[in-house]
């Protein structure tokens, strides 16, 4: 039995503006939110806490969210990306999702929307879970 | 207004809209124009690039509070300006808590194109970050922490003389250690503290207030309680080392590169600080002066229509 645990999310985006504003509004809905200002912050800080579900913009200067992407998924096959992309950058949702991403959302959304798409893959991550969990107890029972 | 922006018109009658519109371009706005509220939805969640919503919530398709719960829940958010008949109706604030009310009326079109520049123009002041205004390091005076004041000295004078015709005039010195990472910073005044250790032990500021007066506090330097700063300056020149008489830089002096320059600012005032030392990560990757900001500010200040 996996016990629920809260949903953590990070928001990625270049723009603090952003980021503040969007924080708010997600942590009124009673989640928790980190957020990273760059791919380089976002996997620093993935190395030092827990998060569910990460929400990436696409477009960022330096490390952008693809780039990102490739080393979260490398390094944290885990965490569930949603990708942020803009109507300029669509084609990079195509990429992202190749790569591996859950889902993809396009600026501007909604805020329900949003919650909504991170509650998804936070229960894939949690049944993804569960069938790890049962697959080692069989693995055990076999030994 | 040099950037371009995109703000929607949204209200039943069309003369108003037409109006409004005509107003605002002459602001050099681009203006969209919507008569329901499904194309206020539509308009707000399709495009990006909208800059603000100037809204009469009165449209025949829609109820008020559904219209205003949709613009609240926009990712990004989006400023609204509610242009409204009846503006004593708080219940407004219920729904889009960062709106702004201006009542309709013979006279609310000064009054709104106000209040809507000023929205737009904060946003262009959000915009602007500390590296936008930081000197970045390359470009700043540095010495090793195990130089001599003697060194420090070159150094400054160095800097000083190679950035006469630039833009900086440099009054402080970057210290770096083994690893080349800045660890310190060296001012003026550090310089002349080092000459004078002593000066270190007492705070002036706070014994003035315990009631001693400057003339008694001055008379300690000619009775030779204290050392002369002055004298033996050729030995202590080259006998301290920077590391010795640098200042370290403590928590509230450092500020991301991405902060914008309103919180930089505040973390000026509230430290009575000439600088900050800019980071990515943990690097330090430039300064932030106070002349710098403050040179900023006066020329918006300059720029105001008054």
């Amino acid at each position: 039995m996996v016990t629920m645990v809260k949903m953590k999310i990070m928001l990625v985006d270049d723009e603090e503006r952003f980021l503040q504003t969007t924080q708010k509004m997600i942590a009124k809905k009673g989640y928790d939110v980190l957020t990273a200002t760059s791919g380089e912050e976002c996997l620093k800080k993935l190395d030092e806490e827990l998060v569910h579900v990460v929400i990436l913009d696409v477009k960022m200067p330096g490390m952008d969210g693809v780039e990102t992407l490739k080393h979260i998924k490398r390094k944290f096959p885990m965490v569930e990306v949603i990708m942020l992309t803009g109507h300029a950058t669509a084609e990079s949702a195509v990429e992202g999702l190749k790569l591996g991403a859950t889902d993809y959302l396009t600026k501007p959304t909604n805020i329900e929307d949003l919650i909504a798409k991170a509650e998804e893959a936070y229960n894939k991550r949690v049944a993804l879970e569960e069938k790890i969990q049962m697959a080692e107890a069989l693995k055990k029972s076999h030994i | 207004m040099t950037p371009e922006y995109t703000i929607l018109i949204a209200d039943r009658n069309s003369h108003v809209r037409k109006l409004l519109k005509r107003e605002l371009e002459s602001e050099g706005l681009r203006v969209l124009q919507a008569e329901k509220g499904k194309d206020v939805i539509e308009m707000v969640y399709q495009k990006n690039l909208l800059d603000l919503v100037l809204l009469d919530s009165d449209l025949p398709d829609i109820q008020e509070s559904v219209l205003l719960k949709k613009l609240e829940n926009r990712v990004p958010p989006i400023p609204v300006v509610l242009h409204t008949l009846d503006s004593g109706k708080t219940n407004y604030f219920l729904y889009v808590k960062q709106a702004v009310v201006v009542e309709k009326g013979s006279h609310s079109i000064e009054k709104l194109k106000q209040i809507i520049l000023d929205i737009l123009e904060a946003k262009i002041m959000e915009k602007i970050l500390v590296k936008d205004v930081m000197v970045a390091l390359e470009n700043y005076a540095t010495v090793s922490e195990n130089a001599t004041l003697y060194d420090a000295v070159l150094a400054l004078e160095k800097a000083q003389e190679q950035y006469k015709q630039s833009q900086y005039v440099h009054r402080a010195i970057l210290v770096f250690d083994n690893e080349n990472k800045i660890v310190g910073k060296i001012s003026q005044l550090d310089i002349l503290m080092a000459l004078e250790p002593n000066y270190r032990i007492a705070d002036f500021e706070k014994l003035s207030r315990f009631g001693y007066s400057l003339e008694y506090l001055q008379s300690f330097a000619k009775t030779g309680l204290w050392d002369r700063p002055l004298r033996d300056i050729c030995r202590k020149a080259t006998s301290l080392t920077v590391k010795e008489f640098m200042h370290t830089p403590e928590q509230g002096e450092y500020i991301k590169e991405d902060a914008n320059l309103d919180e930089a600012i505040h973390q000026l005032l509230i430290g009575k600080r000439n600088s900050l030392l800019v980071t990515r990560n943990l690097d330090i990757i430039g300064i932030l002066r106070l002349t710098d900001v403050f040179a900023f500010v006066c020329d918006n200040i300059k720029a105001c229509k008054i």
